[in-house]
């Protein structure tokens, strides 16, 4: 019996349809291809070649967007990676007043989009802003001209702009790692003589490289995906030339050549970042230590520490966030709420909805049939299915916009000719295109976050419901769902709150005159009234406040878990 | 299930068989034939083979890695093999273009972890695997199998507010309750602390045997093995090493492998002439080896018998720890590297006579060959 040998890919076959999910894993797989698909067809419609406007994009557009973009990302990265990690390290190793404070509150940038930090602060350092005009009281001049002041519309004001609002994503990250590890490599260091700062420099910083990586390969990813921020900046990025290549001089291959180009950036980033993310795995269990007790910095010094340690916060989240709260209520006290904000808060919110419920349940499904499929091409499928977060809206707005046409105008033929009925853009004219590409781009969040938390649940509960006589799709629903739902949740929020936010791929692909916040608060940008937009921008910040809070909210009782020792260092404060 | 009081259940129970049976010639209830599994390049499984038959409790020990839990996944069908076959009462349920999953094979499972669906209230747990039957009907049957493990009053408590012991129980009432053909149980002892261990264990067997239950054991403890199966399996790299009571397994094991696993000794090297193994400390009976041929000489505690120098070998005490009612000695002999354990009775070397001659009973010594590495498999 032992020594038959049935053929191996009939066998893999079999296995495929037998014990490790069947159904499900043939739907995870329908998925996948779905966010697979606008690759393909970007290849294809880049590969139709863009005629005479190659040479020009080759000559004239691509070297200097690359250029430009290679700038913005080093600095970006240098900035966030600066802000993020030092401010982690400070309320890590340090105990000065209002730190537990900071502790959530530098998370509070990250509910403010790139496009609205940058239309907030043009306004804040406008010549006749309130910056310029106090310092000019204070100096004694009269005119603006009389001021020199740094110009915002720069490569260098874009920089720091986008750091201000994304060094969140290195401070999470680095900061959970200083909380999961850094406490015995620290405390060793510091019985063997060395201080804190130096500390700092040769022992967490290097420890918390893994986790500084993926925290700047997410906000380079944010940082390419902006198409608002730098546009109204004057950076003429790589994003910005595939959008104004396709909508200004109507060349849809040449923009999907040179979104081609930018996704072996983003490939390039995505490689960076899974290296990091494997030593980190590797490390994580291999030291888990108590968290380190905070060393004590009282008066002037603690307060210092305090306000620098504040700064970000500051100027990331305060002064944006009052500006549009001052903004907001001049307009709502002079012209009350006007009705079209109803309506495009409604659309917003009802366009955001039937994608995150999209992205939830396929999200589900995807990370159930990984689940059910260990050991086979349930993890490949994952892996795929999650791609989407790495194009960019624009990119992947391209590459869906010509196959839905095609597709609607075969479906209108087809209704045409059985019916006599046109059906017009029935998916391009409906929205569904819209939800296609939420979908797409983040069905990552979902699928992560629901995968996270399926590691969670010990696989004896599957196999004992299965052995009780129940089949997948019950266990799901009544073990892993009821389990599942505060994960769910979670992840449900923020896809909503991306969705909400996500402007470039709302842009082109909405229906004719659906207007969402976001494109009310681009179109108000581009006609140079960016002011009257303030009501929409404070709604999407208020909206993204939630996920800020969640996360402050989660990230807490985790580290409180970590040992006692946490406990006892935030009960003396 | 049978109406019995919560004393009835636990008190009283006999561990082993009611009746000596001859499992052999019992219809087997789970089947497992020739199963292969492999994981990339790792065999975990390398045709294993046994019956099981009704009513029969079975352990599966082995090192960890042997491929025990493995086999238990294959039988649930949680996990389908490379090649091979499984029966449940006489139907194939896994096999080449077959494959029954685990939801419609009427096996129950236990785990290590107990399972348990945290959401759900103790009864809802047991409920859970009688959704067949109508509600008022998969109520009673839930409530009796709660009663019949001593734990009716725990009905509407959520598992975390149980304590280890009543969690397994649960876990075992959730598992009998639809009347599975087979329960497979992995290590479901070994999260539990030793006092409490004991105790679950006998209650665990009593219930079996009150059911009548077929059921498998997999364990990495042989105390545990002997102390509770009708029949062991031990297997080692996924191949079976041998099969066969727990008296077979610790009198005549089959290999210096079964041997370590199940019982302590001392070895001693020896060469084999004319049948027997000589040694420094005697001949002992070698048969059907090859004169010249190096064997390990397996002698356990109790083998080895103390007297005045003069008699047997000449030994040399180097400490002694007093345990009740036996003293253990640590024994020198020339020729030995080790010192060699000896367990005698409280007293029977006298204290400051460290010179002894001792003398070694055949029967507790073991002979093998030297080189057994590798396990010969037997049925």
């Amino acid at each position: 019996m032992a020594d038959t040998e049935e053929p191996r890919r009939a066998l893999s076959l079999d296995r495929w349809r037998g014990a490790d999910g069947g159904v499900w894993l043939l739907f995870a797989g329908v998925v996948a291809l779905l966010v697979l698909a606008p690759v393909i067809s970007l290849g294809l419609i880049a590969s139709r070649g863009s005629g005479d406007l190659w040479p020009h994009l080759i000559e004239n557009v691509i070297p200097v967007a690359f250029r430009v973009t290679f700038i913005l990302l080093l600095g970006v990265g240098v900035l966030v990676t600066a802000i993020g990690a030092g401010t982690a390290w400070l309320v890590t190793a340090y105990d000065f007043p209002g730190r537990r404070i900071l502790d959530w509150a530098l998370l509070l940038p990250l509910a403010v989009p790139t496009y609205i930090v940058a239309y907030a602060y043009l306004d804040i350092l406008h010549p006749i802003g309130p910056v310029q005009t106090t310092l000019r009281a204070i100096l004694g001049l009269t005119s603006p001209r009389d001021l020199w002041f740094p110009e915002i519309r720069s490569m260098a004001g874009c920089i720091i702009l986008f750091s201000l609002v994304l060094y969140p994503y290195v401070y999470l990250s680095t900061r959970a790692l200083f909380l999961m590890q850094a406490a015995g490599l620290v405390e060793a260091a510091e019985t063997l003589g060395a201080r804190r700062r130096p500390v700092f420099f040769r022992i967490a910083l290097p420890l918390a490289r893994p986790a500084i990586v993926v925290g700047t390969s997410l906000a380079l990813m944010e940082a390419l995906n902006d198409v608002g921020a730098s546009e109204f900046l004057g950076i003429r990025t790589l994003t910005v030339s595939i959008y104004s290549t396709w909508i200004n001089r109507s060349s849809l291959p040449g923009a999907a050549q040179i979104a081609l180009l930018m996704l072996f950036i983003i490939v390039t980033l995505i490689v960076v970042e899974r290296w990091a993310r494997r030593k980190q795995r590797f490390t994580g269990s291999a030291q888990r230590s108590q968290p380190l007790v905070p060393r004590q910095l009282t008066g002037v010094r603690g307060w210092a520490t305090f306000l620098l340690g504040a700064l970000p916060v500051l100027l990331g989240f305060v002064v944006p966030a009052s500006y549009l709260v001052n903004e907001a209520w001049k307009r709502i006290r002079f012209n009350g709420i006007a009705p079209s904000i109803l309506t495009e808060t409604g659309n917003t919110i009802l366009i955001s909805s039937i994608a995150t419920v999209f992205t939830v349940c396929l999200g589900l499904a995807v990370a159930y049939a990984a689940r059910l499929n260990r050991h086979g091409i349930g993890s490949v499928l994952v892996r795929t299915a999650s791609l989407g977060y790495a194009l960019p809206g624009t990119v992947l707005a391209i590459s869906i916009l010509t196959p839905l046409a095609n597709l609607d105008n075969l479906i209108s033929g087809f209704s045409q000719e059985l019916f006599g009925v046109s059906t017009g853009l029935l998916i391009s004219g409906s929205g569904a295109a819209l939800v296609y590409a939420y979908t797409t781009r983040f069905l990552a969040i979902s699928v992560g976050g629901i995968e996270a938390g399926f590691e969670k649940i010990p696989r004896s509960l599957d196999h004992s419901a299965r052995s009780l006589g129940h089949t997948p799709g019950p266990v799901l629903r009544a073990i892993h769902l009821p389990l599942l739902r505060p994960t769910i949740g979670a992840a449900a929020l923020l896809v909503f709150v991306d969705c909400m936010k996500e402007l470039p791929a709302t842009l082109l692909l909405r229906p004719l005159n659906f207007e969402t916040l976001a494109t009310h608060l681009y179109a108000e940008a581009s006609r140079g009234t960016y002011e009257d937009g303030a009501v929409a921008a404070l709604a999407i910040v208020l909206f993204g406040l939630f996920p800020v809070i969640l996360l402050a909210r989660f990230a807490r009782p985790a580290a409180l878990t970590g040992g006692r020792a946490a406990i006892v260092a935030d009960g003396h404060l | 299930m049978n109406q019995l009081t919560d004393q009835q259940m636990w008190d009283g129970e006999p561990t082993a068989a009611p009746v000596a049976i001859n499992w052999h010639d019992a219809k087997p209830a789970l089947t497992v034939d020739g199963i292969r599994q492999t994981y990339g390049r790792v065999t975990a499984l390398d045709g294993v083979s046994f019956d099981l038959a009704a009513g029969e409790i079975l352990a599966l020990v082995g090192h960890s890695g042997s491929g025990k839990s493995t086999l238990l996944r294959v039988a649930a069908g949680l996990e389908r093999p490379a090649s091979g076959r499984v029966f449940l009462d006489g139907t194939e349920v896994c096999g080449p273009g077959r494959f029954v999953p685990p939801e419609r094979r009427g096996v129950g499972l236990m785990f290590q972890d107990y399972a348990l669906f945290p959401h759900m209230t103790v009864l809802q747990n047991i409920a859970f695997g009688l959704s067949r039957l109508s509600r008022a009907e998969a109520d009673r049957i839930a409530r009796a199998t709660l009663d019949s493990v001593g734990l009716g009053a725990c009905a509407d408590d959520y598992p975390h507010a149980l304590s280890g012991g009543e969690q397994q129980r649960v876990a075992l009432a959730r598992a009998l309750a639809p009347g599975p053909n087979v329960l497979l149980m992995d290590e479901p002892f070994s999260n539990l602390d030793r006092r409490t261990r004991d105790i679950v264990r006998d209650e665990t067997i009593a219930v079996l045997r009150r059911n009548r239950a077929t059921a498998i054991l997999v364990t990495h403890d042989p105390e545990e093995a002997m102390r509770l199966a009708d029949r062991i399996v031990l297997l080692r790299s996924g191949r079976v090493v041998q099969t066969g009571t727990s008296e077979e397994l610790y009198r005549r094991p089959a290999s210096l492998f079964v041997a370590r696993f199940f019982s302590e000794f001392d070895e001693v090297e020896g060469v084999v002439k004319n049948g027997a193994a000589d040694s420094a400390l005697g001949r002992f009976a070698a048969n059907g080896f090859a004169d010249g041929a190096k064997a390990t000489i397996c002698v356990r505690p109790n083998a080895i018998r103390v007297g005045k120098r003069g008699s047997g070998v000449d030994a040399r005490i180097v400490s002694r720890r007093f345990l009740g009612e036996t003293d253990l000695l640590h024994i020198t002999v020339d020729g030995v590297p080790r010192s060699l354990h000896a367990r005698v009775p409280a007293g029977a070397a006298i204290a400051g006579d460290d010179a002894i001659g001792i003398e070694i009973a055949p029967d507790d010594v073991m002979v093998f060959p030297e080189s057994d590495a590798r396990p010969r498999a037997r049925g």
